[in-house]
């Protein structure tokens, strides 16, 4: 039920996203689109500009989402985000280089997946050397190197020029203007529901806490890495086409747990379905509510997020929470 | 054939050595008290049965093969574990978490199937928790937090029930029955409980054989009757420890400061 309520949102948000915008388009119109001539300025504006931008968002939204529920799990803290590791950082430092040197778009893309590459392996390889691994120490190396990446950004922020400067903090407030998703994306997205649906049961036992789902017969060792590099994986692919987008991935998973979606079977694509229709609906405000002028939308998120959040926070709280 | 077996076991931690030369032949149909003081080692034998911690020496054997090549959810289906501090959740309902016994015997990813449910469904009949299935688990007491524990380790149905301080939170009627439940799996079937506890009256009423654990690595084991005798309960406990004879067999159990 909760699901099919969350794929109705999703195409509401997706036709709200296609139809928005400086040219105004009628629903007749789109449903019109694929059947005008090739020429017809509604299907070039359609095709070319608004659906790879929407399909973008919804990937980002879904892909922050799905990681951030890993980390809630992996973590066992309901404050971790897919950034907390500092994948994000290692991305910004990247495509920030990538900005300072004037690369192109291709070598900037290149540029933050090596970053955050580089990231989750200098966080996994810290955090297992030696010593047991746990939580504590895996959440206290990312979040050390989390401090670093942030000072090597602010040391890129201040030594940039001027106008560099307005697209670093673009791309650090996470903006969708220039994503293109690419299929590696998709497939990423995919292959996470997949894995994810795959292991909901176990993800299920592994809120009960390590101990326990090892004597229900959860291999803890191999699912917690697998989870880790999961999570990395499908954050660093968002961060590289929309940059650091804060909220989404923090709140979503949330958002559904309250709606009463706490068993991973529909945890998994319900926060898939919010996360990518939350950022689509926010990214068709960003680009619309200040028009022609363009928000990122990072700042969108947290502005709607919040008070929706707080509105599902209230309402949960009077049932049980 | 011997349900569980220990051979020369070694357990230490810490660089204490809590378990020394362990000898231990666990048959179908018994239930084991785990007897002694704090710090003598008890949850960490449980935990060692249960292959959270590994043995300094020594094999185990369940039901003839060795536990070290046995993992995953064969092993979850043979072994079980009650935690001595409950089940640490994110909260699910109680339907939920003790759904969660029966994954180790899961078929399909995506749907549970109608003998999970019923084996789950009798699991909490059985501790009393039918009627709160729908409840969120933050919101239950100590008592029903420890049956509902119990339900999900009943519904995994393992031959061997490892319980570490089962009475915990649980009043006087709850102990009883609960644990009588629990009894009833085990006599009679292929299955044998070992269960760790402190209150020797509810041992002496519910076991039928006792591993004593006198520190150091010491240990006595054997039937009921002879271990629970007053010269080896006041070694092992400090404590001067007097039985009763209440007739039919059964004895009471008084404690006095040395």
């Amino acid at each position: 039920m909760l699901l099919l309520l969350l794929t109705l949102l999703a195409i509401a948000s997706v036709l709200f996203s296609l139809l928005s915008g400086s040219v105004t388009l009628s629903l007749h119109d789109l449903l019109n689109a694929p059947f005008a001539g090739e020429k017809s300025l509604q299907l070039q504006i359609i095709r070319e500009i608004r659906l790879p931008r929407t399909v973008a968002a919804f990937l980002v939204g879904g892909l922050l989402s799905l990681s951030g529920v890993i980390m809630q799990i992996l973590l066992r803290n309901p404050l971790a985000d897919p950034f907390i590791l500092g994948v994000s950082g290692g991305a910004a430092v990247g495509a920030l280089t990538a900005i300072f040197l004037g690369s192109s778009v291709f070598w900037l893309y290149q540029s933050a997946f090596g970053g955050a590459l580089l990231s989750i392996l200098l966080v996994f390889t810290l955090a297992n050397a030696g010593k047991r691994w746990s939580v504590t120490r895996l959440l206290l190396t990312g979040v050390v190197i989390s401090a670093g990446w942030g000072a090597l950004i602010n040391l890129l922020l201040t030594t940039s020029s001027e106008n560099t400067v307005q697209s670093m903090l673009f791309w650090l407030m996470g903006d969708l203007s220039q994503s293109r998703a690419s299929w590696h994306s998709y497939a990423l997205l995919l292959a996470g529901l997949g894995g994810g649906l795959a292991l909901s049961r176990a993800l299920n036992v592994l809120t009960q806490g390590d101990q326990n789902a090892q004597t229900l017969g959860v291999n803890v060792e191999a699912l917690r890495i697998t989870l880790y590099l999961a999570a990395s994986v499908l954050t660093a692919s968002a961060v590289v086409i929309a940059g650091s987008v804060g909220f989404v991935g923090l709140i979503v998973p949330h958002a559904i747990r309250m709606l009463g979606g706490r068993d991973h079977r529909y945890l998994i694509p319900g926060a898939i379905l919010l996360g990518g229709s939350f950022l689509v609906f926010a990214d068709s405000l960003a680009r619309t509510v200040l028009a022609p002028q363009q928000l990122p939308v990072g700042v969108v998120t947290a502005l709607i997020g919040v008070p929706c959040f707080i509105l599902i926070l209230r309402n949960s709280a009077t049932q049980s929470p | 054939m011997t349900l569980l077996q220990t051979r020369n076991l070694d357990i230490l931690v810490a660089r204490r050595r809590l378990i020394h030369r362990l000898e231990l032949k666990i048959e179908p149909g018994t239930s084991w008290a785990l007897l002694g003081r704090n710090g003598t080692g008890k949850t960490s034998l449980l935990h060692t049965l249960a292959k959270l911690l590994p043995a300094a020496a020594g094999e185990i054997y369940l039901e003839g093969e060795n536990l070290a090549t046995l993992s995953g959810k064969p092993l979850a289906r043979r072994i079980g574990l009650l935690f001595q501090q409950g089940l640490p959740a994110m909260p699910k309902t109680v339907f939920e978490t003790a759904m969660l016994g029966r994954y180790p015997h899961h078929q399909s990813l995506w749907k549970d199937n109608r003998e999970d449910i019923e084996v789950v469904e009798n699991a909490l009949r059985e501790f009393d928790l039918m009627h709160l299935s729908a409840r969120s688990t933050d919101t239950l007491s100590g008592g029903e937090a420890q049956r509902l524990a119990l339900a999900q380790l009943m519904a995994q149905a393992p031959a061997l029930y490892l319980l570490d301080e089962p009475s915990n939170h649980l009043d006087l009627a709850h102990q009883l029955k609960g644990l009588q439940r629990l009894k009833a799996k085990v006599t009679g079937h292929r299955s044998a409980l070992v269960m760790a506890s402190h209150d020797i009256n509810l041992v002496s009423q519910m076991c039928d054989h006792v591993l004593l654990l006198m520190g150091g690595g010491k240990y006595l084991a054997g039937p009921v009757s002879e271990i629970l005798q007053e010269d080896h309960l006041s070694e092992a406990f400090g404590c001067r420890i007097r039985r009763i004879e209440s007739g039919k067999g059964e004895a009471v159990f008084f404690f006095h400061s040395a």
